[in-house]
Parts: C-alpha cells; structure tokens; sequence
C-alpha cells in the first residue's frame, strides 16, 4: 500500500538533487547539495537574498510569503559573486518543516565552463541532461566545423579546376607540337614562347621588305595594340610562302601568332588566276559548282549568255537558273544523275535566259576533286542555237527533197544526175541506179517534147540561170506526161556553179483538166444562152462587163450597140429598182458578199418593162478579199413575175371572197334567226290553242320545217367557224354516259315513230366515269350520226356501240359507233362522204333533206378533239359509223356545277356610286345595272369632273373610273383625289383588257380593276367587295349551252350581254340600241375621214371610244378588227389590211344600224 | 560507424604519414569517400576497409593499426574535439574509468545511429579494475585496448593491460584488467 507521504534522507535527497537549497522562514539558507557547496562554497546561515537574487522572474524577496509565492515556476537565480553561475531550478515549499526547497541544477554554456570550475560528470545526478546538452551543442560545433572544411575543400578544388581549365585552354592556344610555327609575343614585340616548328622562321620577307624576326614581331604588336580581333598577314621565309594569323590577347597581355605554310596554295592560287583569266575571256559560259551543284563561280561570258548578273548567278544551281518549258525534262534529269555520281557530261539542250528568251547550250562538264576530298563541278556552256538552227534547216531540206511529192534532182555542174528522190523514180519510172551520172534530157525527152524548150533548159543551165517551164517527158515505159520543171544552179561563194536542182512536178493531170474545162465552159455558156439565160462577167478591175450576144435580146440591142451594152444596162434599170442593184454592187465592192439573187425591172427601148433575175457569183479575189472578177446570169421572169402577181390576186380576191362570206353567213344566220325564233316560238304559243287534227298536221308540219331549218343554220355556222379557225373545244369533265343516254333520248321518238328500235348494245365497263373534254360537241357529233341513221334507214334498227381501245392510267380512247339497217351508200360515195355539201344522188337530198354538211361537220369536230371518224357501208345492207376519240382521266371535282351566284337585289340600297366616262352607252350599261340594285348614281363625263363631284360631295361610297376620257384621264384624276387625302375606293373600268394595265391603275392609287365588256356577276362581286357588303339570294344560273347559244346568235350582234346586264329592263336595251345607232355611225365617219387624212393617232382614238359599244352590243365580227385599228392608230403605222379594215367596220355598222333600227325605231 | 570515427583513421594516417600515403589507403581500401561527415552514420565496413588498407600499405598488423587508432582517439580526435567532455569524465584514469559506463550511455542517447559497444567496470582495486567491453562487432578489441592506453597517456599515467579473457576464447566479452 502506497504510503501518503515520500521520506528522503538527506543524503538520498543530495544524490538525486546534489545543487538543491533549503531556506527557513526567516530566508537563511539551512542546507545544500555537495555539488552545490562545491561551486558556491559553505553557505550554511547565509541570509538567501544576500547571497542570491531572483532574476527571472524579476523579485525582490524580502519575506518568506514572498518566496512561497514562487512555487511552480521556471526560476534563474544569480549569484551575488558574478563569477558564480546561475542557477536553474524551481521552489517547493515543505509545510511541515516550513521550508522551501530549491531543486535544480547550474546552468552552463559549454563543457569548458564546467571543467574550469572544477566539476566532473558524476558532480551532477545521472538524470539531470545538462552534460547531455553541452554534448550536443559541442556535436553541433563539430559539425559546423565539418561543413565549413567541405566548403573550403569544395573552394579550393575548384580553383584547381580553373587552373587546370586555364592550363589546357593555353596548351590548346598553343599546341607546342603542331608543325605550323607558333609564336607568342608581347605587346612590345618580345618573343614570349615558340613551338620548335617556328625556329624556322629567322628572316621573313613582308611587303617587299626583309626583317629579322624579333623586327617583324615589334610591328605585329604594333598593329595589334589597335585591335582585338585576329587579323592576318602573309610573308615569305627561306622561299616558302606563309600566313599569319594574329590573335591579340590583350587581357592576358600577349598576341599568338599562327603561321601557316601556304606556298602551294599560293601556287595553285597564281594558277587558278591564270585559268580565271583564260576563262573570263572566253566568250562561253564558265562556271564552278560545289558538290551540291551550287554555283560559286562564273564569267563573265555566263552573263551575256544568261542575261543574269554574276551576284544573280553566284549561289544557284545551273538548273534552276537556266530551266525552262522546253528544256528536255531526261536529259535535264540525267544531268543532274551525273552530277549526283560525279561523272562528266556532255549534253545539249534548251536553256532559258533571264529575260524568258531560249537557246540551245551545248554544256560541258568535268567533275574536280579538291584538295579537301571535295568534288566540285567545272562546267562549259556554249550557245548552239546557230547549229542547232543549221542542223534543223538542213534537216527539213533533206526531208523536203527526199519526201516531197514532186520529182526532185540533183545533177553536177555538166548537168548530170547525182541523187532523185523517190517521186522522182515514180513519175519516171527510172530508179536512181538507172540515172545516176545521166543527162536527164537524153533519157526523158522524145519526138514529141517541144524542142524550143529543150534549147531553152540547155541555154539556162549553160548560163547558170534558173529555168521554169512546162515539157512533155517520156516515162520508162514509153508513156508521155507532163511536167513543170524549175531548176536553177547552186553556187559557192565565189560564183562557181556547184550543183543544179530542180523540181518536176507531174502536171499532167492539171493538163488534162484544164483542157476538160475549157470544153466544158464552152459547152456550159452555149447551154446557158440556148435555154436563154444570158451569161454576163464583170471585171472590177477595168470596170468592163462583157455580156453574151444573146444579151441583145432582153434588151434588143440594135447592131452596132454592143460595145455600150453596159452602160446602156444600168441605163434600162426601172428607176425604182436602180437603188436596189446599186447596193448590191456597193456590197461586191466592200468585199461583204460573196453571191447575189436579185429581181428586178428593165425598161425596154419602147418602154415595156422585163423583169430579170439576176444572179451572179464571185470569181476571183485579191489580197484584201475584194472581188476581182464576178459572173453572172440574166434570166427573163417577166413571164413568172406576170404569174405571181395574178396568184397574189387570185388570193387576196379569195381571202376577201371568204371575208365576205363569213359576213354574208354571219347576217345570213342572224337575219334567219330571228323570224325562226318566231316561227318556233308562235308555234309552240299555237299548239296551246284547240286545233283540228289536220291543223295540228299542218302546225307539225310547220314546226318540223322551223326546226329543219335551225338544223341547217346551226350546220352552216358551224363549217364557217371551223374553216375560220375560230371553233374551239372545251375541256371539261363530263359524263359519257348520259350524254350517250341524253342523245339517244333526244332521237327516241323520231325513231319510234319510223318503227325503228334504237338500242345501246355494248358499254364497255371500263368506261372510265368522268371524262375530260367537251360533251356539247360529242352530243353534237352522236346526234348528228343518229339522226342520219334514223333517216336513212326504213326497216330494222339502229344500235350504239362505246368501247375503251385503249387505257392508260391518265388518258382513255374511246370508240363509238352508230350502226344502222338502213340504204347504205356505194363505195364510190363512200370516199367522198366527208366533202361538203355532199350527198349520193340528188334524189337522195330531194328526198331525206339536209346540206349535206353534217359528215363533213362530224368529221371536222372528230379531229378537232383529238380523234378519226371512219365509214363502213354497203349498198342496201346499211352503216357504220365509228369515231375513235382520246379523253383524259377526270373526276367528279372537275365537273362543272351549274354557276349560282347569290346577290341580294337592293345590296346598294343607300350607296351613293360616282360613274366617270365619256361613253355614255358605258355609262348607261353601269347605271342601269347599280340602280337596279338600289344605288344611287351620279354620272360624268371626265376626269375633271369627277375630281370636282367628288370633292364637293363627301358621301360618295365609290367611284368607278374609266381610264381614256377627254380633259383629264382616269389616272391623272385617280392621282388628284388621291393628293386630296380621299380615300373612297376607286375602281377601274377600261377596256383595255392587256396584260400590265391593272398594275398601272394600281400604281396610279386606284383600288381594282374590271375589264370591259364585264359580266355582270363579276362587277357586282368587285364593287360588294369595296363596299365590304354579304351578298344575298339573287339566282343567275348561267348554263353552258344557253352560253353557246348567245355566242352563235351574236355573229352581227346581240343584246342578250345588254339584257343580263339590265336584268332583263327592255327599256334599257332600246335606249343602248338607240344610242347605238345615233352615235356609232358618226363615230366610224369621222374615224374613216381620219384615216383618209392620214390622222392615223386620231383614227386610233375615234376607235378606241367606238371599242366599248361594240363590245356590249357582241359584234364579234368586229371584236378584233376594232382592236388591230385602235393599235394601228396608237403606233401610227399604216397597215395593208387597214383600208381594207375600215370599210369593213364601216359596212357592218351600216347593217347593224339598219338592223338595230328596225328593232327599235325611234320614237319621234 | 559514425563518420567521425573514420575521419579520425584518415587524421592519424596524414598526420602520421602524409596525404599520400592516406591516398594510398582509400585507394587500397576501395572507398571512394572523399570527405567522412563526423555526425554522419557510415557502413562499418568502410571501417574494417580502411584499417586493412592501412595495415597493407603501411606494412603492420591490423591490431597494431587499431591500438594506434584507440590511442589517436582519446589523445587526438577526443581531445581536440570533446577536450571538455573529456576531461569531466573524471579527474584521474580511475575515476574516468569508473565513470565510462555512464559516459558512454549518455552518448548513445544522444548518437540515436550509434549502436555503441557497453563498457562495464569491476574488481576496482585501489591500483587496478576490472573493464568489460561488451560489443556486437568483431575484431575491436584492440581498439579499446589502443583506447585504454591513450586514456592512460593522457592522464599521464603508466599502465598495464591485460586481456583477461575474449570473444576469440568463446567468452560473452572481453575483459581487460587495467593496472597501474
């Protein structure tokens, strides 16, 4: 069991604390360590504070409470004596003996302050670390002491190393064994060192001096006080030749000198000068390259060769200096081959100059091996273009002479045969073995070559003069030919013939046909006069024309005459075709033309006139291409000319004759008609009435005839729009079913009356449901085919047939045929069953009626749609009639559904209209039509007008503006309200229905645009629009059929455009008409008078106002005629058709009129 | 071995002999250790090396290079470099002897590399004591016996060592009787 408290004795207390201090309370020391006493001596009763102080931390004690106090801290504590060392230690206070202990030990810096004062390590307990400590700092010591050698060992190697850098850096400077001198002087000359190699060198020679060496030296360390860079300096010694090269030192206070032996480079330097010399003169180009083919060196020859300057050459390679497009690539890369293995050359080839000018170099090249092991290249560069042209030159000639197609000789100066070519061998016969050594003459000539021409090649070559003449020659084999000979001597320098040549061309041939020629021109010109065209040439050189004789007969020519036949020709010209020859000839003369094809007229001495055709050609040319020499014909047309200008008669006669026609038909129709439409509609007013069986006979009777009648009106209509081009096909959908259905409806009856069965046998089910195209015209053609059937035939029946010959996904051919029992028709007929106004015998009219027109219409309207109609038929057996006819492929979509327009009848009620234009037919029409709606209107007549009305009157709610007025036009007013800042909707009404014009109203402020004549529907439709107005319940069905119907009634006019519009207000219609014929026939007097008077921009006008009334009243006879006169006017161009036009328009007006005031007569 | 121990072979061969011949030594010995750091732990090969290469190229025994070196260690590298540690450990050979065991523990605690031999003292006689060297490494043995006697010039006093028994005898430790 541990015990409370810990007992030591004093002596166990000293070994474990042998420094301690005990102190009472009265602060006398009462005990103490024997290391203690060892260093402070015997200090039993010494007062504490006396002998010692508290230093850290800083007390002064003066009670034992003040010690006490002290506990538990770090304390320093001095000695009084200041040789004593501190103490380190702490306090305890020890109640029961009311001392303090204090425990520590003496603090020293180093184990020396230990010793000194006598202690050893057992004065101090084993536990107190302070030996441990000075130990350390003593290892610390040590250490340092450690680094601080390294540092200096490490200082000192290093200056070895910079010794030793600086020893080998000057063995290096000056390497005592090199066999080149070696001197180091200082800088007043003296010779500081020297290799065993300088020895040599007692007296040199410098700049044509002789010094001793320790002399020359003084004046190197002269020069090189001034410098610090090397320099160099040659100078000879005992007949060796060496340079110096001076390295001043001036740091280390010495220059090096290091001689070098040059006395073989200085020979091979003298040498190379020598050779330079040689080379710069010569006129070829020199150079040296490096191994890599770099030039280093060249004369001056290479720069009049290249055009490069020597700086410009220095540094390339010969290659890329002188290669061009035409250099030949191989021999460029064998070059350069050579060269990569040092190998000489010798190679031609293009080189370029500086300027892109080329020659041909012949280059020699020779690889040198230097002294250093290196190769360099030394190269010669000649011009040979002179050669090489030579060469060429020669090459060609050779080529020429032994390729050319003619015969080619050689002969010596006594004329006999060196060398022929080939073709000299073929158009003799005689090889070149054969001839060689031969006079040519005595070979080739024979009996019949002309001796003149022999003698005259013999006193040429004799004379050495060149020769050119023609000869007949004999060939090997007996056979004559012709030959061109041109022959002249070769001579040298001197004059002194050395060889002949000649060339033979065969022109036996050329012989052969000119000869043909001649006979053939002779033949050609007596042929030309025979058949009476007269042959005439003209040489543009003398300006002489020379005609055949028989050119007296055009123009009879008395005897005498003929030498003035030219003049008298361009004499005889009508004179209003002298321009156009005059040209012709101008043309010849400027070179432009190379032929001509002219007509023109001649007037004869008794002053009849001939028409000619003259043609003629060009012969020769000269250089500036301009005829030299042209020939020519005159043929007499006077006779054709007489024939054309009766056919152009006999047409225009026609074209007028069909006019008239049409005319006639159109007023024919009309005037037809009209008492049908009352014989009809009596009629039918008649039937309604009791009548007897024989009167209702006769009213059928009558009513047949009427219908009859209207069949062949409707017929003769037809054929005339047809043969006018003017009858055009629909294209819409429609089914064929029912209108096959709807036309055997139609005949059903009529054949049922005769006793007759009309069936559908065959409808082919492929019958595609909707077709595209126009059924009135099919109704029409099927109709037309049943009814003839059902005339023809007395007994039996008649059937349709319909079959699809051909489907394909868009389109469908459709066959019909309408086959009957009837009379049949005989072959002869047959064939002309499709001509107009054709029936088999006349009989046959009388008997069955009719025009005759039907087939021929059928036909017509067949093709019209695309398709062929055939007849089959036999005598007394009956008809078939087939048409095959392709549609395209519809749908229900496309067909056309009746077109209802709903519009309310007082939809303007309240609205107040402003109606500008100066027609008051147009006005009257618009009025008529805006009132009726319950509009109120307010007319005028001209732009100005309608400016002023509508700025004076704000309750305007539209304005309808024609565009041409008098004063001002619709678009200047259209502008001018405008600018007035009033925006109430104008719209357009003109009719000028061309395409740009709605843009111009557009630009000119106007809201829209209406065409006239407009329908009605469309007009109500713009103006609801603007109005911004529902549209409501006014039926106006329009069918297509009564359109048709309008239009054929319409040839010469109708009102029915008038009735639609007016919705039918008869009185309306009566003022238009009368209004029609009051005002229109001034109009077309004053735009005839205008026309007669060439104020054609007048007669433009004039025909524009008369534009709209015909339009409304559907004159459409005069639709377009009235159209081409306004567009003559406006370009002030006179037309043929013109005059023709205005008597047109002028005669039609006339009947109208008539016809217009028969209908409504003027209320008087 | 520290380094301060070869440092002190390299002292006592240039001293003694010159730069040459210690060139000599490091070249003989194969150690390319120019400069031995004294607080720097080293192999204790680099040791053995070095006292062999000595021994060669001075043409003696290694026992003799190794009693030299214990004497150039108290007398040389001792007192120049811990001349005051030295001299606390007592103030005559007895009472340094006496008080080597706790001198060289406290060395070992302050040399944390060291792996130093113990040294313990018996049969103290008023001329003579027993000191046991107690030592992992082989062949030391006349080191300390070099090591006694420099302690004994240095504190001028003659004496006599015996080698009371040994490791080579098949004994734990050597055992020197130090007379004087």
């Amino acid at each position: 069991m541990a015990s409370e408290s810990i007992h030591f004795n004093k002596e166990q207390f000293n070994i474990l604390f042998p420094f301690y201090i005990e102190i009472d309370s009265s602060l006398q020391i009462i005990a103490f360590g024997h290391s203690f006493e060892k260093l402070y001596g015997n200090c039993t009763h010494f007062n504490f504070t006396q002998r010692f102080a508290i230093s850290r931390p800083y007390s002064i004690i003066n009670t034992f409470e003040e010690l006490k106090k002290l506990q538990n801290q770090l304390l320093v504590i001095d000695s009084a004596n200041k040789n004593e060392p501190q103490l380190r230690g702490q306090l305890q206070f020890l109640p029961g003996n009311e001392t303090v202990f204090f425990v520590g030990s003496p603090w020293f810096r180093s184990v020396e302050e230990i010793v000194s004062k006598s202690l050893y390590i057992y004065d101090f307990a084993p536990h107190d670390p302070q030996i441990d400590l000075l130990h350390l700092l003593k290892a610390q010591e040590i250490r340092s002491d450690d680094l601080k050698e390294l540092a200096e060992n490490a200082n000192r190697q290093k200056n070895e190393l910079k010794k030793a850098n600086a020893e080998i850096q000057d063995i290096a400077l000056f390497p005592m064994q090199s066999p080149d001198p070696i001197i180091r002087i200082n800088y007043n000359g003296d010779i500081l060192r020297n290799n065993p190699a300088a020895s040599v060198l007692d007296f040199l020679e410098y700049e044509n001096n002789y010094y001793r060496n320790d002399q020359l030296f003084k004046i190197v360390a002269e020069k090189s006080k001034h410098t610090t860079t090397k320099w160099t300096f040659e100078a000879t010694s005992d007949d060796k030749a060496y340079s110096f090269l001076c390295i001043p030192m001036p740091k280390e206070g010495y220059v090096n000198i290091y001689a070098r032996d040059i006395t073989r480079q200085k020979e091979d330097q003298i040498q190379m000068e020598r050779l330079s010399k040689v080379a710069s003169a010569n006129t070829n180009g020199v150079l040296f390259t490096t191994e890599w083919g770099t030039i280093f060196w060249c004369n001056e020859g290479m720069e009049k060769l290249t055009g490069y300057s020597i700086d410009e050459i220095i540094g390339k390679t010969p290659v890329e200096l002188l290669r061009g497009p035409l250099t030949d690539k191989n021999k460029l890369s064998q070059l350069i081959d050579d060269v990569i293995y040092k190998r000489s050359f010798n190679n031609e080839m293009i080189h370029y100059r500086k300027d892109g000018s080329w020659y041909w170099a012949k280059t020699k090249g020779q690889p040198v091996l230097n002294n250093d092991g290196r190769t360099t290249y030394f190269a010669i560069i000649e011009d040979i273009t002179v050669n090489k042209e030579k060469e060429e030159q020669l090459r060609v000639l050779s080529s020429i002479a032994a390729e050319n197609t003619h015969g080619v000789v050689i002969a010596d100066p006594n004329g006999c045969v060196e060398w022929v070519n080939k073709s000299f061998e073929n158009i003799t016969g005689y090889s070149l073995d054969e001839i060689k050594g031969k006079k040519p003459g005595q070979v080739l000539q024979g009996k019949d070559t002309d001796t003149k021409t022999v003698e005259y090649i013999r006193e040429q070559i004799k004379n050495g003069e060149p020769f050119v003449c023609e000869i007949l020659n004999y060939h090997k084999s007996g056979s004559t030919y012709w030959l061109r000979l041109q022959g002249q001597a070769l001579k040298d320098k001197a004059g002194n013939i050395l060889k002949f040549f000649a060339i033979e061309e065969d022109i036996t041939k050329e012989k052969l046909l000119a000869e043909q020629l001649r006979e053939f021109e002779q033949k050609f010109r007596l042929a030309l006069e025979k058949i009476g065209d007269n042959v005439w040439e003209h040489d543009f050189r003398t300006g002489i024309t020379q005609f055949s004789k028989s050119e007296n007969n055009l123009l009879t020519i008395q005897k005498g005459e003929e030498h003035l036949i030219d003049k008298l020709w361009w004499n005889s010209i009508y004179k209003e075709d002298v321009g156009k020859v005059q040209e012709i000839d101008d043309l010849y003369k400027q070179g432009k033309i190379n032929h001509h094809h002219l007509e023109y007229r001649i007037v004869q001495p008794d002053g009849s006139v001939k028409w000619v055709l003259d043609r003629g050609v060009v012969l020769e040319k000269n250089r500036e291409n301009k005829p030299q020499l042209i020939v020519g014909t005159h043929t007499d047309i006077t006779n054709q000319k007489t024939i054309e200008q009766q056919l152009t008669q006999a047409k225009n006669d026609a074209e007028l004759s069909q006019k008239s026609k049409e005319v006639f038909l159109a007023n024919m129709s009309h005037e037809i008609r009209t008492p049908l439409n009352a014989i009809l509609g009596m009629a039918n007013q008649l039937r309604k009435s009791k009548l007897s069986e024989h009167q209702l006979f006769q009213l059928e009777t009558i009513n047949t005839a009427a219908e009859n009648l209207l069949v062949i009106i409707n017929d003769i209509l037809d054929l005339s729009k047809i043969e006018a081009g003017k009858l055009s096909v629909e294209k819409i959908g429609f089914e064929p079913k029912k209108v096959v259905t709807h036309s055997m409806q139609v005949l059903m009856h009529k054949a049922e009356e005769k006793g007759l069965s009309l069936t559908n046998s065959f409808c082919d089910r492929k019958l595609w449901p909707v077709l595209i195209g126009d059924p009135y015209r099919l109704n029409q053609v099927l109709l037309n085919l049943m009814s003839n059937a059902v005339k023809f035939t007395e007994h039996g029946a008649i059937d349709i047939r319909c079959r699809v010959i051909s489907d394909l996904p868009d389109t469908q051919i459709i066959e019909a045929s309408v086959e009957d029992t009837g009379i049949g028709m005989d072959e002869e007929y047959v064939s002309r069953l499709f001509e107009k106004f054709s029936q088999e015998y006349e009989s046959v009219s009388r008997k069955f009626g009719g025009t005759g027109l039907g087939m021929s219409i059928c036909k017509e309207l067949v093709e019209l749609m695309g398709g062929e109609i055939e007849v089959e038929s036999e005598k007394g057996k009956g008809t078939c009639v087939t048409f095959r006819i392709p549609f395209l492929k519809g749908s229900a979509k496309d067909i056309p559904s009746p077109v209802e327009e709903n519009i309310s009848d007082n939809f303007l009620s309240g609205k107040n209209i402003l109606v500008a234009d100066d027609n008051e037919m147009n006005r009257l029409v618009a009025t008529t039509i805006l009132e009726s709606y319950g509009a109120k209107v307010v007319n005028v007549t001209n732009g100005e007008e309608a400016c002023q009305t509508i700025l004076s009157n704000k309750d305007l709610h539209l304005v309808l503006m024609d565009i041409q007025m008098p004063i001002m036009n619709g678009y200047m007013a259209t502008q001018k309200i405008r600018e007035a800042g009033i925006k109430t909707p104008i719209i357009a009404l003109t009719a000028n229905a061309i395409r740009g014009e709605n843009e111009k109203c557009l630009n000119a402020g106007m809201n829209d645009f209406i065409a006239k004549p407009f329908k009605e529907e469309l007009f109500l439709r713009k103006i609801a629009h603007w109005l911004n107005k529902e549209m409501a319940h006014i039926r106006i069905q329009l069918a297509a059929t009564q359109q048709a119907e309008i239009e054929d009634a319409a040839k010469l006019y109708s009102l029915e455009g008038l009735k639609t519009i007016s919705q039918g207000n008869a009185a309306f219609v009566k003022k238009m008409a009368q209004l029609f014929y009051l005002q229109v026939p001034l109009s077309v007097s004053e735009m005839k008078k205008a026309f007669e008077e060439n104020e054609l921009e007048k007669m433009g006008a004039i025909a524009h106002k008369i534009k709209p009334s015909i339009d409304n009243l559907y004159i459409t006879s005069l639709k377009q005629i009235i159209r081409d006169i306004e567009k003559a006017g406006k370009e002030n161009k006179q037309t043929p058709e013109l005059s023709a036009n205005i008597e047109f328009v002028h005669h039609t007006i006339n009947t109208i009129v008539t016809q217009l005031q028969k209908e409504f007569p003027t209320t008087a | 071995m520290y380094g301060i121990v070869n440092r002190a072979i390299q002292d006592l061969i240039t001293k003694n002999y010159g730069e040459e011949v210690w060139d000599k030594v490091l070249q003989t010995s194969g150690v390319d250790i120019e400069f031995f750091l004294s607080n720097e732990p080293y192999d204790d090969d680099i040791t053995y090396k070095l006292a062999g290469a000595a021994a060669t190229t001075l043409e003696i025994s290694v026992a003799e290079v190794l009693q030299a070196f214990g004497e150039w260690w108290i007398l040389k590298t001792g007192k120049e470099k811990y001349g005051g540690l030295m001299q606390a450990g007592g103030n005559n050979l007895k009472e340094f002897l006496i008080n080597l065991p706790l001198f060289h523990n406290r060395i070992m605690l302050m040399y944390p590399k060291l792996t130093p031999p113990e040294f313990k003292i018996s049969d103290v006689q008023a001329n003579s004591l027993h000191v046991h060297y107690l030592s992992k490494r082989e062949g030391l043995q006349e080191f300390v016996r070099g090591l006694l006697s420099g302690l004994a010039k240095m504190f001028d006093t003659d004496i006599t060592i015996d080698l009371l028994q040994s490791r080579d005898e098949g004994k734990t430790h050597e055992i020197f009787k130090v007379s004087w």
